[in-house]
């Protein structure tokens, strides 16, 4: 029995140690093939001696727990090991594993949930974003439009785990789709054409990708070529029956982040031309590309002689990619800028391309950069400012968080600063710091308090200047914006303008 | 350098293994105290002269208290314990003083004093805790003073202990130095303890992390009653796998060189008050707290109220000890006030109810202790408290309980309660029970499952390790 003691101590010594030792032994006597990066990223290089003892240590500390031989073999082990026995994603904040082989990105969860939708303020942000983007492109008498495209998750719910659960009966995309009531803007959403075809035979997303297949794609490009043509008739979108339907076997992008493509291959749906293309690769202008972005794929130009004559220009992410193909028999040029997911319209390109439209094509899992990366437009062409606004008493607005205005204060601090969103026409509406417009009583007396969430007819007010940096307001109901000396309160009231009537706008930087 | 870290596993602990297994006996503690040096200025190389000014002043100090007697060498105490609170004050402490200085004062009005941030040096309050152990322990007489400036230097510096404890005290290896044993017996235990150690912070303790930190992160509103109280059970069991963990680890190494390290934990969440859960959690902090600091305070011996002082003295510190913020103050005195009411008869009244229950109080204070201990700030402690009691309002509630438990989560917070409550070893003791240890049959099958599972467990935890550093991306070329 002490032999056999022994003979497990030593087995549990030299275990032990050889596991140790086994990434620095493989690493010199190659006895175990190392497996593939499949982490989609250029791991980290081995660092110089170039700075401090510290900094090296640190740099080399990262590099070693980034590149240890067999990382790659331990990982694609434990990705499978976890996925057999608890059907779990290694990755969780990355691929979401849900039902019958669907799998999902698990960044989408939020959108789905309605857990991140968009504030008021945000979805007004939005709304000014959009028609500073149309009504700058318009000037130079280019079209303006924004795809929504819906994710996965939004497509196909009845494959998502349990656990994803809708917390919402808000979500961003629908907020963002209902701004296409407003006819300055553009939207085109894509989803309902989507669902439309979803039970039509064959799926439109891939069950182990989070895209969609080029059928998803086709119907996508059917709705934006329809609301297009609108605009442009000339323009009218391939039918379906120019084109053939086949399934391939192929690999998803979120089963291979788990090391389980091989047990969950996608049946991938194909579509094949059934008529003679004529779009092909153009010259390229060679715009500076960012830093996430390969050269290749930041700028892709395809061109189209077949007597076409407009141009497009597309601000895409992956989505567009399946769609391409399409648009290039449509257009006698074609660019497709990859603005790292920023969704920017970028005014050095546009003016060197000279589009006749403008693709501003997102998937509404990052949609909000649209307003985290806004448009960027010369001072005079500005729609939104922060301002006070002081009276004839000399005291500045003020927007207390019982929704009255005031006008009684010396400083201009938070309650006293406003957002101006200007309008067509020298209309303007004025946002508080609580996020609520300011309001005129249209119907009664006219007393006017911040209590309204959306910029309707009674929170605008005509802007008008009378010299000397003095402006009045009026008010819906052709009313002048007056103060009331008494009450410190404001009325929209007045049919004159004097003394009382008139405002100085300071703005706040 | 963390444990956990694969440049640790797959450089540093085979290397040294290595060096210990060819290098001779007289070498191995110059071979680990270079590994420990080495070890330590890997992590915070600009630290490293604090660190070595502590071991050299502290040999110091034991050499002149050994060397004096009567008032001089209390004098010679009193500025070695000086020059370490000094130390430990200043480095831990002294931006937590500016920014309550300049709290006030901007409370006040005035201008706030301008102050370059201290960087606080990697495991300093436990090797100033190891060297004052050293040289109160001198001064008592309690232990002989260490002439050779190596073994004591090895004494602070032992790596498996340097940074997260336990708080070993020199009386409990101070012959060790010289004379310990090394032998495949021991080393074969070492490398158990450790790799249980290690699967305990892996596999269990990150998960657990993830989960809490998941969870209080997120902006107070958002999360339902359940979530908070799944989010503060993640961190109760997070909190114990990875102290006891690191601890388990420590006690291994140190046994794989051929130390044996006093017990950190023992099954802290059976505690049936929170005068026990003090002797189970974290047991050479409370000891070291009791003896040199609780017992020379006077400890019970004087009046009630000089009990009570003392206690709360005790649990101010031990809570102050943990972090320069008032979230840990007030996680000290909390425990300290529980511990103050049972001194004052509930522990009467609790020996009185059934055992479940002393268990559930003792684990509730325990729990709610943790969310001062793991929030923010104490605001964001209350808030969190007040989500937990059910009656914050329900606001804008986005995280449900249900999203946080699929299946890997259930089985782990099923594994970390069952062990936490000892049903596993009382499994093995039950299993024991019916069989003859000794016989040749029995200890064949329990050896060898215990083989098999710790090689299992190691390689399953190695798969782990190597996956917390999985970062893919997922941007793919389009």
């Amino acid at each position: 029995m002490k032999t056999y003691l022994k003979i497990l101590n030593i087995l549990m010594l030299v275990f032990f140690f050889g596991m140790l030792a086994l990434p620095t032994a493989n690493e010199n006597l190659h006895l175990i093939k190392e497996n593939k990066n499949s982490e989609n990223r250029t791991k980290l290089k081995k660092p110089e001696f170039n700075d401090t003892i510290e900094k090296y240590i640190k740099a080399y500390d990262d590099y070693y727990t980034d590149n240890f031989n067999l990382r790659d073999n331990f990982i694609e082990l434990l990705n499978k090991l976890q996925f057999s026995f608890f059907n779990v994603s290694s990755v969780p904040d990355i691929v979401t594993v849900g039902k019958d082989g669907w799998f999902y990105e698990a960044s989408c969860a939020l959108n789905y949930k309605g857990a991140n939708h968009f504030t008021k303020k945000e979805v007004e942000k939005f709304r000014n974003e959009l028609i500073k983007r149309t009504k700058w492109a318009a000037k130079r008498g280019i079209k303006y439009y924004l795809v929504l495209v819906p994710n996965k998750m939004e497509m196909y719910p009845e494959h998502l785990p349990r656990q994803i659960i809708q917390t919402s009966d808000v979500f961003r995309y629908d907020q963002i789709a209902s701004l296409n009531n407003d006819s300055t803007i553009n939207i085109i959403d894509v989803r309902e054409n989507l669902l439309r075809h979803k039970n039509d035979g064959w799926e439109l997303y891939q069950h182990t990708d989070d895209h969609w297949n080029e059928l998803g794609a086709y119907y996508g490009y059917q709705e934006i070529m329809n609301r297009v043509s609108k605009d442009f008739p000339e323009l009218k979108p391939i039918p379906l029956n120019m084109l053939g339907v086949s399934v391939e076997q192929r690999y998803g992008n979120m089963a291979t982040m788990l090391n389980v493509e091989k047990e969950y291959p996608e049946q991938y749906i194909k579509l094949t031309e059934k008529y003679k293309i004529f779009g092909h690769d153009g010259i390229k202008k060679k715009y500076k590309t960012l830093p996430l972005i390969s050269e290749p794929e930041y700028e892709i130009v395809k061109e189209n002689d077949n007597g076409k004559k407009l141009k497009c220009l597309i601000i895409r992410d992956s989505f567009t990619m399946l769609m391409i193909r399409f648009f290039q028999e449509q257009f006698a040029k074609l660019v497709i800028i990859h603005d790292q997911w920023m969704y920017r319209v970028r005014e050095d390109v546009v003016i060197k391309e000279k589009p006749d439209i403008i693709l501003n094509i997102a998937l509404e899992t990052r949609i909000k950069n649209i307003i985290d990366f806004p448009f960027t437009l010369s001072a005079d062409e500005q729609i939104e400012q922060s301002i006070a606004i002081k009276a004839a008493n000399g005291k500045y607005f003020c927007a207390e968080p019982n929704h009255t205005i005031v006008v009684n204060r010396e400083k201009i601090g938070s309650w006293e600063t406003f957002t101006l969103v200007k309008y067509e026409n020298n209309e303007c509406a004025f946002l508080s710091c609580h996020n609520f417009f300011l309001s005129s009583d249209l119907s009664g007396k006219g007393d006017v308090t911040a209590f309204s969430e959306m910029a309707s007819d009674w929170e605008k007010f005509k802007l008008i200047e009378l010299g000397d940096d003095f402006v009045a307001f009026k008010a819906g109901n052709g009313k002048y914006l007056s103060l009331d000396e008494k009450t410190k309160n404001l009325f929209a009231t007045a049919d004159k303008i004097g003394a009382n009537e008139k405002f100085k706008i300071t703005v706040v930087k | 350098m963390l444990f956990s870290s694969p440049i640790f596993i797959f450089l540093f602990l085979p290397i040294v293994i290595f060096l210990i297994g060819v290098g001779r006996k007289s070498w191995h503690n110059v071979i680990l105290l270079f590994a420990s040096i080495f070890f330590y200025a890997w992590g915070a190389l600009s630290q490293t002269p604090i660190f070595l000014f502590s071991i050299v002043s502290n040999y110091c100090f034991g050499l002149l208290i050994n060397n004096a007697d009567g008032k001089k060498a209390k004098l010679y105490l009193s500025i070695g314990v000086t020059v370490n609170l000094l130390l430990l004050g200043y480095f831990k402490y002294f931006n937590f003083l500016m920014e309550n200085i300049n709290a006030l004062f901007s409370a006040t009005g005035a201008k706030p004093i301008e102050y370059s941030k201290v960087a606080l040096p990697i495991g300093i309050s436990f090797f100033t805790f190891h060297a004052m152990s050293y040289i109160i322990d001198v001064y008592r007489k309690k232990v002989i003073v260490q002439k050779d400036l190596l073994d004591l230097a090895l004494y602070i510096s032992f790596f498996p202990q340097l940074i997260a404890g336990p708080i070993v005290r020199y009386i409990d290896v101070a012959t060790q130095f010289q004379k310990r044993t090394l032998s495949l017996e021991k080393t074969t235990v070492g490398i158990q303890r450790f790799i249980f150690g290690f699967a305990k912070k892996v596999i269990v303790a990150n998960a657990m992390a993830y989960l809490a930190d998941k969870i209080f992160n997120a902006p107070i509103g958002e999360i339902s009653a359940g979530t908070a109280w799944l989010g503060i059970i993640a961190y109760t069991f997070q909190i114990y796998f990875d102290f006891s963990g690191y601890s388990d680890m420590a006690i291994g190494l140190a046994k794989i060189f051929g130390f044996d390290f006093p017990e950190n934990f023992n099954y802290p969440y059976i505690a049936q008050s929170i005068k026990e859960f003090w002797r189970r959690w974290h047991i050479s902090l409370s000891t070291w707290f009791r003896d040199f600091l609780y017992i020379p305070l006077g400890g019970s011996k004087g009046s009630n109220a000089k009990t009570i002082r003392n206690l709360l003295i005790v649990f101010f510190c031990t809570g102050f000890w943990h972090g320069a913020s008032w979230n840990f103050i007030v996680w000290g005195m909390f425990h300290g006030t529980f511990l103050l009411i049972e001194r004052i008869g509930f522990d009467r009244v609790l020996s009185k109810v059934w055992k479940p229950i002393r268990i559930g109080y003792t684990l509730l204070v325990v729990m709610i202790g943790w969310v001062f201990f793991r929030a923010d700030n104490l605001t964001a402690a209350i808030d969190y408290l007040g989500k937990m009691s059910f009656i914050a309002s329900k606001g804008n509630v986005q995280m449900f309980l249900v999203e946080y438990l699929d299946t890997k989560t259930i089985f782990l917070l099923l594994f970390a309660t069952l062990y936490s409550f000892g049903t596993f070893r009382w499994l093995i003791e039950s299993i024991k029970k019916g069989f003859n240890t000794n016989e040749n049959g029995y200890q064949l099958v329990f050896y060898s499952t215990k083989f098999i599972v710790s090689a299992s467990l190691f390689f399953i935890t190695v798969l782990y390790m190597a996956g917390s550093t999985y970062n893919p991306f997922i941007y793919f070329r389009f």
